[in-house]
């Protein structure tokens, strides 16, 4: 979709995808009886490379003095595949963003055993002040990091 | 000879102190034992460890806290071999500072029978070079 605003002001619409990639280590403890990466740990993957991904943003690593805060207000995990564990083995998170709002944005990150998706995740960042407990718009750097991982067609 | 791991660190495994949960750093040890256990050990031709060992004991010392960073590095050895159980040692390092010593009582386990069992010649074999 178009966004005629932005089409007036000369900001590019989008760029082709290019998405941040991030390699899961799995740990014995993550299998569960099944043989299976247990559900419950993918959301912590999925929150390791997007941790990483804002560590390098300018909002900075959470937590980290001088970083500028955000929160997630929604996660959602569809599992495609079960993952079977086996010591060494690393999941690959591609991260993408989906939407750039005022004052959230949404990641799109998808989970892969080698060529095989396993898993596929939406989360709702927002930009979010500690000090006044309330949500803040995002700053133009921050807007300009995210829309380097928007994929085509999106706003 | 030591065996050396670099075991990442996962956001969840902070608390809300900031830094790595203290029960976090067993499942740290755990990894770089799986690595030397199962994945060395299979490369070595050795699959008796996968099918059954259990922990027996767990002893740790905490030095420093460990912070949020891309991994942390485990060194591992075999400290101590019995007729039915062996000791790993390990210390862990963070950057160059060195932030828990602990060690880990291991049985060979029969998980059909649920007995302990004794130690073969080729697991001898495999963990001889690691003691120190």
């Amino acid at each position: 979709m178009t966004n005629p605003a932005e089409a007036a002001a000369g900001v590019p619409i989008a760029g082709p995808a290019i998405p941040n990639v991030y390699e899961a280590q799995v740990r014995w403890s993550d299998a569960d009886i099944m043989g299976h990466v247990n559900h419950a740990r993918y959301l912590s993957f999925f929150e390791d490379a997007r941790m990483n991904l804002l560590a390098t943003s300018p909002a900075g690593l959470a937590g980290v003095s001088g970083s500028r805060g955000y929160i997630a207000a929604r996660v959602a995990v569809d599992y495609l595949w079960p993952a079977e564990f086996r010591p060494g083995l690393m999941l690959r998170v591609e991260t993408m963003v989906s939407r750039i709002g005022t004052m959230s944005w949404t990641l799109d990150q998808h989970m892969y055993d080698d060529d095989h998706q396993v898993a596929h995740c939406e989360c709702v960042l927002v930009g979010y002040s500690y000090a006044d407990r309330k949500s803040r718009p995002l700053a133009d750097d921050e807007r300009e990091f995210w829309h380097q991982f928007l994929v085509t067609g999106a706003r | 000879m030591r065996y050396v791991y670099e075991c990442p660190v996962r956001w969840s495994d902070l608390d809300a102190f900031g830094h790595v949960n203290n029960v976090r750093f067993l499942t740290l040890f755990e990894e770089a034992r799986v690595a030397l256990m199962f994945v060395g050990a299979k490369d070595a031709g050795l699959t008796s460890f996968e099918e059954g060992i259990v922990v027996y004991r767990h002893e740790i010392d905490y030095l420093r806290p460990v912070d949020y960073g891309p991994v942390v590095r485990i060194e591992m050895w075999v400290s101590e071999m019995r007729a039915s159980r062996f000791t790993v040692s390990y210390e862990l390092f963070d950057g160059d500072k060195l932030a828990s010593r602990a060690a880990s009582v291991c049985v060979p386990f029969d998980l059909a029978t649920q007995r302990p069992r004794r130690l073969s010649d080729a697991e001898r074999a495999f963990l001889t070079p690691w003691a120190e």
